[in-house]
């Protein structure tokens, strides 16, 4: 009996150990302890040197998937494997440990937020600007000036630089940015003989009521074709509607100097009940509201939807399910967002930047180390690959990057000529913005049903935003 | 010291007890007692990423709940989901009881097998078949009701069908539990009973309300109070299909909890939400205590 008793009381201490293991908490509480790291860089990589090369590890995580591919083939792990391997043999003593950490379709960063909570964040996070920017709204982020010379700051877009500054630092360093023209299936239109209604080369701009009429001709609804879609079940993608403000300059999402939302102004109300009209006439997908961007991607692939905006997405996911022998191939081509009949062509939206963010560190040695190869990896070639990549362009004056992919050149010709424009921020980004967004979010639902006092739902978002906003720190 | 050495002696002897079930305890109070006391504790705090630096804030986030529109636009759908799928789940699970009780063993294992095993597939995987369901261009439903000139509906993306339909995706799943348990009281019925009913003329519609309902009791007592638990704690389904949407009217207060800590990252605000919701489960567990003391449970 003994001897049981002492059995099963070990064996419960061993349980109870082990349970209690796995409850306590991490070593580090704080996110911005970062203890230096220790590990040692492979024998293999570099030789031993005279003198003690300090050891210095960085993660750096970015966003995606193991399966991650580029546009135009490749994975993305491959890429950052070859450009990490020369980094370290140029730079002895400095390891990069690398992943690629995914999203779940709520757009959020579940993986990050976890690891920060347990203070674990990674040293470099490279992600989409809004994802990057809540953890600036928490303080966890590094100013990353240092890491730019003079004549990188004035090489890049002004307007897009300027969303990676606060009033006082730069929290991040855009890689690239995404071109919000939209994007029209021709192949569908010259199947209807309809391609004479498309805007034409060489600037592709039609005013709203072409844009009408070509929508209201190729809508079909009996054979499962739609002018258009929008969706609004969640906060990502959520560009793809602001997008479309291109063709109300007068309608600005936010006044950074009065920190106030204003899409409720009369410019605005104007654009969106043009929106609606595209609704009311059953002119897109049905069911915007239960739609998110991964839901909408199959009307596209499917050739069920003529045109969409933010097209750069849709470009980029054509092009690998062509690559991976998963859709049929069709045509497309890059115009601008309607304008109004007798106004300027609409500007090209330029915004989604994907940004290098760096959570808090605390030896100096290795924030200078983070700030090396953030250089490294802001230089006008990486990034450019980059920004290809991700079916973007590169927002660095300086890139040579010039495209022999039509539906690249050609927002990027557009860019030149109408220049560009972000729908949402002009300076900087307000703190709160992950809230904006769910707000807009539901917002955008309310504005897709039947009969939508579209006035009401605008007022109702600025009085939402406007508290988030206020309540910020 | 007689009273110490017999309470020593009887703590001995029942040692191997003690031990036996303290796993179950250990777990219990670091996965269970731990994380609630710290959600309580942590209600009184704003707090972001970095736990450690959160600020004491009292009770502003429950006052800030209680004029938060979006949080009681959550806590009413939650009532409204228990007061249709609870019910809903007992009348149809009684009722198809009822039609299998009679049937013969064979037939009984099959039925209670089919319609358990959707509860074993769980919410995400009958979430997504529903998803195609619902489709508004290509869904079934949708199929189905243009065959009798029924325009198509936007299941998902127009209230209050996107409720509706987070009402049938769930009420597919809860459904297979309370059958068997149903089974099992019915089979405990004795069939004298029945048989005086029987003898004294009772159809079987009086039987079943008189006799087997009355007798099931105790089992319609525990499922009430184990689904209204679980409808409580709704979160995959709308997670999957809604999104909480269109504009929060099929949000629950466990998906509330979700969006605040998890994409707000707000973690002070979601223990709030997290603390209200236990408490009302709390008044509803302990409501229905009340109402097991008067049954044999």
């Amino acid at each position: 009996m003994a001897k049981k008793s002492v059995f099963l009381f070990v064996t419960v201490l061993v349980i109870a150990s082990t349970l209690l293991a796995a409850c306590q908490p991490a070593a580090t509480a704080v996110p911005t302890a970062v203890p230096p790291a220790a590990t040692a860089v492979p024998s293999t990589a570099v030789p031993p040197a005279a003198t003690a090369v300090p050891q210095i590890t960085i993660n750096y995580w970015a966003f995606g998937t193991e399966g991650s591919t580029m546009t135009g083939g490749g994975l993305w792990s491959d890429w950052y494997a070859n450009i990490f391997k020369q980094y370290q043999l140029d730079h002895p003593g400095v390891t990069i440990d690398f992943a690629l950490k995914g999203y779940d379709a709520s757009g959020s960063t579940l993986v990050v937020d976890t690891a920060v909570a347990a203070g674990t964040p990674p040293d470099i996070y490279f992600d989409t600007k809004f994802r990057v920017k809540k953890y600036q709204d928490a303080h966890l982020l590094e100013d990353l000036t240092p890491a730019l010379t003079a004549a990188d700051i004035a090489a890049y877009d002004p307007a897009v630089l300027a969303g990676s500054k606060s009033a006082t630092m730069m929290w991040s360093i855009p890689a690239d940015g995404g071109y919000w023209n939209m994007i029209v299936n021709t192949s569908l239109f010259e199947k209807a003989g309809l391609s004479n209604l498309l805007p034409q080369a060489p600037d592709y701009t039609w005013t709203t009521d072409q844009f009408m009429t070509a929508c209201k001709a190729i809508n079909d609804p009996a054979n499962n074709v739609y002018c258009t879609a929008f969706f609004a079940g969640s906060t990502s993608m959520d560009s793809a509607t602001n997008g479309w403000l291109a063709g109300w300059p007068d309608c600005k999402f936010f006044d950074a100097a009065a920190i106030h939302y204003t899409v409720n102004s009369p410019a605005c109300l104007e654009a969106f009940t043009f929106l609606h009209s595209i609704y009311e006439q059953g002119l897109m997908v049905p069911g915007a509201a239960g739609l998110i961007d991964d839901t909408t991607d199959p009307y596209w692939l499917g050739q069920q939807v003529a045109m969409l905006d933010q097209g750069n997405w849709y470009d980029s996911i054509t092009k690998s399910g062509v690559a991976a022998n998963t859709i049929q191939a069709f045509n497309y081509i890059f115009v601008q967002v309607p304008n109004k009949p007798g106004a300027p062509a609409s500007p090209v939206g330029m915004s989604n930047p994907d940004v290098w963010g760096v959570f808090k560190q605390t030896d100096p040695a290795k924030l200078q180390a983070i700030y090396d190869l953030i250089q490294y990896m802001q230089a006008p070639d990486i990034a450019t690959q980059i920004a290809v990549g991700w079916g973007k362009v590169p927002v660095r004056t300086d890139s040579s990057f010039q495209s022999t992919d039509p539906v690249v050149a050609m927002p990027l010709a557009a860019e030149r000529k109408f220049g560009s424009y972000d729908p949402y921020f002009v300076n900087g980004v307000p703190c709160g913005y992950t809230d904006v967004r769910t707000a807009w979010a539901d917002a955008r639902q309310a504005f897709w049903q039947d009969n939508a006092d579209i006035q009401s739902i605008l007022d109702a978002f600025v009085a939402r935003a406007d508290a988030i906003v206020t309540a910020c720190p | 010291m007689n009273k110490f050495r017999t309470l020593a002696r009887e703590f001995r002897k029942a040692l191997p007890g003690y031990l036996f079930i303290a796993p179950g305890y250990l777990a219990f109070i670091a996965f269970m007692l731990v994380p609630i006391l710290f959600a309580i504790s942590l209600s009184f705090y704003k707090a972001s990423f970095d736990i450690s630096a959160r600020q004491f804030v009292g009770f502003a986030q429950y006052i800030q709940l209680s004029k938060d529109p979006i949080f009681k636009t959550a806590l009413i759908n939650t009532i409204e989901y228990a007061l249709v799928i609870v019910p809903a789940t007992i009348f149809i699970s009684l009722v198809i009881a009822l039609l299998i009780e009679p049937l013969g063993a064979k037939s009984q294992a099959f039925f209670r097998g089919a319609f358990y095993i959707p509860g074993v597939a769980g919410g995400v995987v009958l979430s997504v078949v529903y998803l195609w369901i619902f489709n508004p261009t290509y869904g079934l439903l949708n199929y189905l009701l243009g065959l009798v000139n029924i325009k198509p509906i936007l299941w998902l993306a127009t209230p209050p069908h996107s409720f509706q339909a987070v009402c049938a995706v769930v009420l597919t799943f809860t459904i297979g539990q309370p059958i068997i348990l149903f089974l099992a009281g019915l089979a405990g019925i004795s069939q004298d009973i029945l048989d005086a009913a029987t003898v004294d003329g009772a159809s079987s519609w009086q039987k079943a309300l008189h006799i087997r309902l009355p007798l099931l009791r105790p089992v319609l007592l525990f499922v009430l109070a184990t689904q209204t638990i679980q409808v409580f704690q709704l979160w995959e389904v709308i997670y999957m299909i809604t999104g909480g949407g269109p504009y929060n009217t099929s949000t629950s207060l466990v998906y509330l909890i979700f969006q605040t800590a998890f994409v707000g990252s707000n973690y002070g605000k979601a223990s709030a939400i997290g603390v209200v919701l236990m408490v009302i489960i709390l008044i509803f567990t302990a409501v229905q205590l009340r109402f097991w003391k008067d049954t044999d449970i």
